[in-house]
């Protein structure tokens, strides 16, 4: 069991050590998985679409200026399971939202969670939804043993 | 918990009497980044420990381990040892937490608690339900292509293909897995909405699906694209193929996306199904990292029901102009039984949403985004 224990500890250690997030419809090639951007602003427009949700919003930067923001979601059936929907912002809606960005600079990003108005936080990431990764056994694959009741 | 975190952390706990009895013991819990770590008990004394990772990421480390007990009056030790392999874990996944708060470690409700659940025999000849895979929704994704075969270049993974299926595959321009390319590159069909086709609806977003079925065929509704296709079970014979097509007694037939299926019951609760006559390589990949396949293709589901819960889903790909030789692409993959209620959201590709995206968000996201930022 000491060996089990140590195994265990392995696996934990293994998923703590790092990730590169993935979607179903396109990867990570245009984002910078390096940087997390949290920022407050206005919201224009909710695109409540295919293949990802569009979440458009206006944030003053330092100088005064308001840049405009178009982040991604992932799909709508993907979200309606994490509790959004198409009536989760309306234009005028003051958020915070936390976001992965893209490569080039330019003010596009991927979500990671929005705050609502009433503090109410909209997350884009959930308990089982986790696509296979290269070498990953896919659900059940490894399990050979499992119980045949 | 670490602050800053939308969720706390939390391990819970349940425990059964007796593992030779049919009960359950298992744990799950929330860690460092919301990673989820679930173990199962199962009924033979053997426990599998999984751990599965949110967001999206792809995990660093092979996922499931395996932990073999012992059954009977020996149950109470083992619990004792497995709680410490817990308390490892538990430490492991605190200590990994930005801020360790002492005072404030969470206490899930649950914890301890004692629960039995055992799962129903399999009905006879019966695989109808709504069912979704058993790890998730997002665990039919298979973004690094068919789950069994992920794309991955380890020569373990690597495809048998013939030379012209792997000057076909080096043509595909995939958005998804180890060769991705940026969203204004890509020549996925999936992405100017043509129909997935089959077999690649078991290989890309095979999320819930529906089965019903009456005494003549099983008909599959699967989630991504609306798309269905029926498996007769009448005993008719598989179509041959044909030139252009399908043999379907004398009559020559054309190919389908979904093709032709046929279904046999090999014993009372697996259903294994044939089926050719699909689309040529020009109009469907294999899957999400553009392998090939070709209207010579055949393949083999094997539905296994292994009790009333879970169905294991088994198929192998025999595609000569593709693949020297047959190969599995998927190995019992796992679905959980849904209430049946369950209302199951519509997920489409629309020509002009995927314009809309491309053009407010996939083109300018992916302008110079090979080349460092400011250049």
């Amino acid at each position: 069991m000491r060996k089990s224990a140590i195994r265990v500890f392995a696996v934990a250690a293994g998923l703590l050590s790092g990730s590169l997030p993935l979607f179903a419809h396109h990867g990570t090639a245009v984002l910078d998985t390096s940087k997390t951007l949290t920022m407050k602003g206005t919201v224009t427009e909710w695109d409540w679409s295919n293949p990802h949700c569009l979440l458009q919003f206006d944030i003053k930067n330092e100088g005064g200026q308001v840049v405009h923001w178009i982040a991604e979601t992932q799909n709508p059936a993907e979200m309606v399971s994490l509790g959004w929907g198409k009536a989760s912002f309306k234009p005028g809606d003051e958020v915070t939202v936390t976001l992965m960005p893209v490569k080039n600079g330019h003010p596009y990003g991927r979500i990671k969670l929005v705050v609502l108005p009433d503090g109410k936080t909209l997350v884009t990431i959930k308990e089982g939804l986790t696509p296979k990764a290269p070498g990953e056994s896919s659900g059940g694959s490894k399990s050979d043993d499992y119980p045949k009741q | 918990m670490g602050r800053g975190f939308p969720r706390p952390y939390f391990l819970e706990v349940k425990m059964a009497a007796d593992c030779g009895s049919g009960s359950i013991s298992s744990f799950r819990g929330l860690g460092h980044r919301n990673f989820a770590i679930s173990g199962e008990a199962c009924p033979d004394g053997k426990f599998i420990v999984s751990t599965a990772e949110e967001a999206y990421p792809v995990p660093t480390s092979s996922l499931i381990w395996e932990f073999r007990f012992k059954c009977g009056r020996e149950v109470w030790k083992m619990r004792n040892r497995y709680m410490a392999s817990v308390i490892v874990l538990v430490a492991a996944v605190i200590f990994s937490a930005p801020v360790v708060a002492q005072n404030d470690r969470p206490q899930h409700p649950e914890a301890s608690k004692v629960q039995k659940a055992t799962a129903a025999p399999a009905p006879r000849h019966d695989i109808s339900g709504t069912w979704e895979p058993a790890k998730g929704p997002g665990d039919g994704i298979q973004a690094y292509g068919v789950s069994a075969m992920p794309n991955d270049g380890k020569p373990e993974h690597q495809l048998p293909y013939t030379p012209y299926g792997l000057e076909t595959y080096k043509s595909h321009k995939p958005l998804i897995g180890s060769n991705e390319v940026l969203p204004t590159l890509y020549n996925d069909p999936r992405d100017t909405c043509e129909p997935l086709g089959f077999p690649r609806a078991n290989f890309y977003n095979l999320r819930e699906t529906q089965i019903m079925q009456d005494q003549y065929k099983v008909a599959v509704l699967y989630e991504y694209g609306e798309a269905w296709r029926v498996i007769w079970t009448d005993g008719r014979e598989l179509p041959k193929l044909a030139e252009g097509g399908v043999l379907v007694g004398k009559e020559i037939r054309e190919p389908r996306f979904y093709g032709y299926s046929v279904g046999k019951w090999v014993d009372d609760d697996t259903l294994v199904v044939q089926t050719v006559g699909m689309m040529p390589e020009d109009k469907v990949w294999l899957d999400g990292t553009g392998r090939p396949i070709s209207d010579e293709v055949r393949v083999e589901e094997r539905f296994h029901r292994v009790n009333h819960d879970r169905m294991e889903l088994t198929v192998t790909i025999d595609d000569p102009k593709m693949y020297t030789k047959p190969w599995l692409a998927m190995n019992k993959f796992a679905f959980r039984l849904q209430d049946p209620h369950k209302d199951v959201t519509e997920m489409y590709c629309s020509p002009s949403e995927m314009e809309k995206y491309n053009k407010l968000f996939g083109n300018p996201a992916s302008e110079d985004a090979n080349k460092p930022h400011g250049q």
